[in-house]
């Protein structure tokens, strides 16, 4: 039992030396010791083993635990995702149907002007002057779901007109 | 002096003691102390000089004072002369030696620049390190931690202690704990793996 409470301080101060975690004079005081100490340069030896192996299989498992940590979080989080496609599904095929009726006619170009508005407010806001707007690039930033509403709309609005020309 | 299957045998070598002064060592006699020793001398050399490309330049001139001083030998057996020359040796480079970093630098190159393996790979199999793999996570979860801000991050164990807020003394003995345990693991597993 001492045998083996000796082997292991003789290992864990052959340890703190390869980590260079012993003061110099413990240091320096190692080393002589080391000279004509076999049992102690063994324990080095397997500490120095010890240590890069360590350093090995921490490095490994790192590397592969962000995907697989990836892996894990999109499989958890699909449900969620399919719940917030679903929900913008329906809430664009809503818009679009409100945005189709004879009351909404010029809501969706009054919502495109308020948005080119808000645009060009938080343009100004950064603080840039708005001769230096290039309206095509704001026009871009216009959502999709939007322009479709609109394009729907007008759609929409001259199918409407037709069929008012056909019941007349 | 090798065995019927053609290995080195597992016990220390002894010198003759009736060779005389004039008579060097024979190169079957120090291919097997190479073939021997060579690993753990090399773990060694890189654990007292924390440099892989010194420890080689060290440990080609240990094996070359083998061939020349073998023979006067005064030790019970051929390993503790071997590594008391290691270690001289391995002094007198340091102090002798200014640039070790610039020698890091140069062997970090060769190893992005060449297919051979790295100092890890060459210390430590691949069985061994998966199965150290395994024992890391078989420990308790704050001794995994030290073990891997030590090791990884080089962060020393003061600094682990600051910013885990927790007293130098519980990280130094969950780090010690913890390398026990993987000392323990890897001995049931492999022996002392030493020669």
């Amino acid at each position: 039992m001492m045998s083996t409470d000796m082997d292991n301080d003789l290992n864990w101060l052959a340890m703190r030396y390869v980590l260079g975690e012993l003061s110099e004079s413990d240091r320096d005081a190692f080393e002589q010791r080391l000279l004509g100490d076999l049992a102690a340069c063994e324990a080095i030896a397997a500490a120095s083993r010890m240590r890069h192996g360590l350093h090995a299989t921490i490095a490994d498992s790192l590397v592969h635990q962000p995907s697989q940590q990836i892996v894990r979080s999109s499989a958890r989080s699909l449900p969620a995702v399919a719940a917030a496609l679903l929900c913008l599904s329906v809430t664009f095929v809503g818009v679009g149907y409100w945005l189709s009726s004879p009351v909404s006619n010029h809501i969706a170009a009054e919502l495109v002007s308020r948005w080119r508005t808000g645009m060009d407010a938080s343009i100004d806001d950064s603080d840039t002057s708005v001769d230096e707007i290039d309206d095509s690039n704001v026009e871009s930033e216009i959502p999709e779901w939007l322009i479709a509403g609109v394009a729907l709309e007008n759609q929409n609005s001259s199918n409407g007109h037709d069929n008012e020309v056909k019941d007349n | 002096m090798l065995n019927d299957s053609g290995d080195p045998p597992k016990a220390t070598l002894k010198l003759s003691q009736e060779r005389s002064l004039e008579e060097r060592i024979s190169p079957d006699e120090v291919q097997l102390v190479y073939e021997t020793y060579h690993r753990e001398l090399f773990a060694f050399l890189i654990g007292v000089l924390n440099d892989p490309s010194a420890a080689q330049d060290v440990s080609q001139v240990v094996f070359r004072r083998l061939i020349e001083l073998g023979h006067t030998a005064q030790r019970e057996t051929i390993k503790g002369w071997l590594f008391t020359v290691a270690m001289n040796e391995a002094l007198d480079y340091r102090r002798k030696v200014v640039r070790q970093r610039q020698h890091l630098e140069e062997y970090c190159k060769q190893i992005e620049n060449s297919q051979g393996p790295t100092v890890d790979e060459v210390l430590v199999s691949e069985e061994e390190a998966s199965r150290l793999r395994e024992l890391i996570t078989q420990l308790p979860k704050d001794q995994q931690q030290v073990v891997r801000l030590r090791i990884h991050t080089g962060k020393t164990f003061a600094v682990i202690a600051t910013e885990l807020q927790v007293p130098l003394n519980t990280v130094l003995t969950r780090m010690r704990l913890a390398l026990d345990k993987l000392r323990k693991g890897m001995h049931n597993e492999f022996g002392s793996g030493n020669e």
